[in-house]
């Protein structure tokens, strides 16, 4: 098996494509830290820098970089049912429970920071 | 009228023989006919020097797994008229070394299966002793069932690209097995697979690509096993580091 491994069935691309969301995540933390860093000096940096975060290159790489973690997500979701322990407690867990869960889970944090946002942007 | 068939094109290698290559057969078709049907008609009507493994032809066995068209499959339970309207390539599994034509050598496979200790390590005294009655309750039972439905066909070493990567890897079915006795209350080796289960070649290189679990033909899930073994592995490991006085058989 050559490098090109990761090519030769559906399901192996998939799996690399999880794993390559690593690599667009933590371009979008430091693209993040960068701009944390940029807010704590004048003006007219922060502003150079949120135009170049909104460059339409930039746009569009933000947009593959959301694909890809949505994709992480939902992909992983789905895995957990059977990576947990049959039973908990001596009970067995539908699998729907779990992964709906984290959906859940996903959406009330999702819910809880857009309203954060919202409420600091209207004060 | 003319009898409908479907071509075979069977992977061919004889170490007496020139080297690896393709060999195309005409075989009848038969809606009720398996891949291995097809291979059988070939061995007793046109080329009896064809070699694979087949015994039970019910699924039972796991000795007639190939590739087909690709893909892993016990042959005895691969359809011919889902491969219409052909040809229907049939190699041996992948990730093994081959042997003669669709025979592949298992030995290495052997080995991994043994070094996991796949039976019950009977309690010492402590525990009533190997010659008292162990009863298990349907709960019990339920926590480790699927993990022993295995029947040794090979088709996830074939199908997990680690296997193919890492040589030493000790593999999705060894592992799942490892981890059914570990969660059969009638067993005490937990100590005894723990080496081999959380070596770096053992549970920590299974990256989950779940490849394994979509080929199992009896639905024994490896994949879910090794993740779960991950996880009671990384609780014995701060276990074993809270309290190093405690008893290790
Ligand atoms: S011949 Fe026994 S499993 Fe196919």
């Amino acid at each position: 098996m050559g490098w090109t491994w990761w090519t030769q069935k559906p399901a192996y691309v998939h799996v690399f494509l999880r794993e390559a969301s690593a690599v667009f995540i933590l371009a979008e933390v430091v693209l993040f830290a960068v701009l944390i860093h940029k807010a704590g000096q004048d003006a007219e940096t922060y502003r150079a820098y949120l135009d170049f975060l909104w460059h339409p290159l930039m746009v569009v790489f933000h947009i593959l970089a959301l694909a890809f973690a949505v994709w992480h997500s939902v992909t992983w979701f789905l895995l957990t049912p059977s990576a947990l322990p049959r039973q908990i407690a001596g009970r067995r867990v539908p699998a729907a429970l779990v992964v709906g869960q984290q959906f859940a889970g996903l959406a009330v944090v999702s819910l809880l920071i857009a309203l954060w946002v919202a409420w600091v942007g209207a004060t | 009228m003319s009898e409908k068939t479907i071509q075979l094109e069977v992977f061919r290698y004889r170490p007496d023989a020139d080297g690896p290559g393709f060999q195309t057969y005409d075989v009848p078709f038969h809606d009720d006919w398996v891949v291995l049907d097809a291979l059988n008609y070939v061995k007793d009507y046109v080329d009896g020097t064809l070699s694979y493994r087949w015994s039970c032809r019910m699924g039972v066995c796991g000795s007639c797994g190939m590739e087909v068209n690709g893909e892993p499959k016990l042959t005895c339970a691969a359809f011919l008229r889902d491969y219409l309207p052909g040809p229907v390539r049939v190699e041996p599994l992948t990730n093994f070394p081959v042997e003669r034509d669709l025979v592949v050598n298992m030995d290495g496979f052997m080995s991994k299966l043994d070094s996991v200790s796949p039976y019950i390590v009977p309690k010492d005294e402590a525990g009533g002793g190997p010659s008292a009655e162990h009863l298990q309750t349907p709960a019990q039972l339920d926590r480790y069932k699927q993990f022993s439905m295995c029947i040794n066909c090979m088709l996830c070493y074939a199908a997990c690209p680690v296997v193919g990567r890492v040589d030493e890897f000790i593999g999705p079915a060894a592992l799942a097995l490892a981890q059914r006795y570990n969660l059969d209350s009638r067993d005490d080796g937990r100590e005894r697979r723990y080496d081999v289960m959380f070596q770096d070649e053992g549970v920590w290189e299974c990256t989950y690509v779940g490849e394994c679990s979509e080929v199992c033909p009896k639905h024994v899930d490896p994949a879910g096993a090794i993740q779960q073994a991950k996880l009671s592995g990384a609780l014995d490991y701060y276990k074993r580091m809270l309290t190093p006085w405690a008893r290790r058989s």
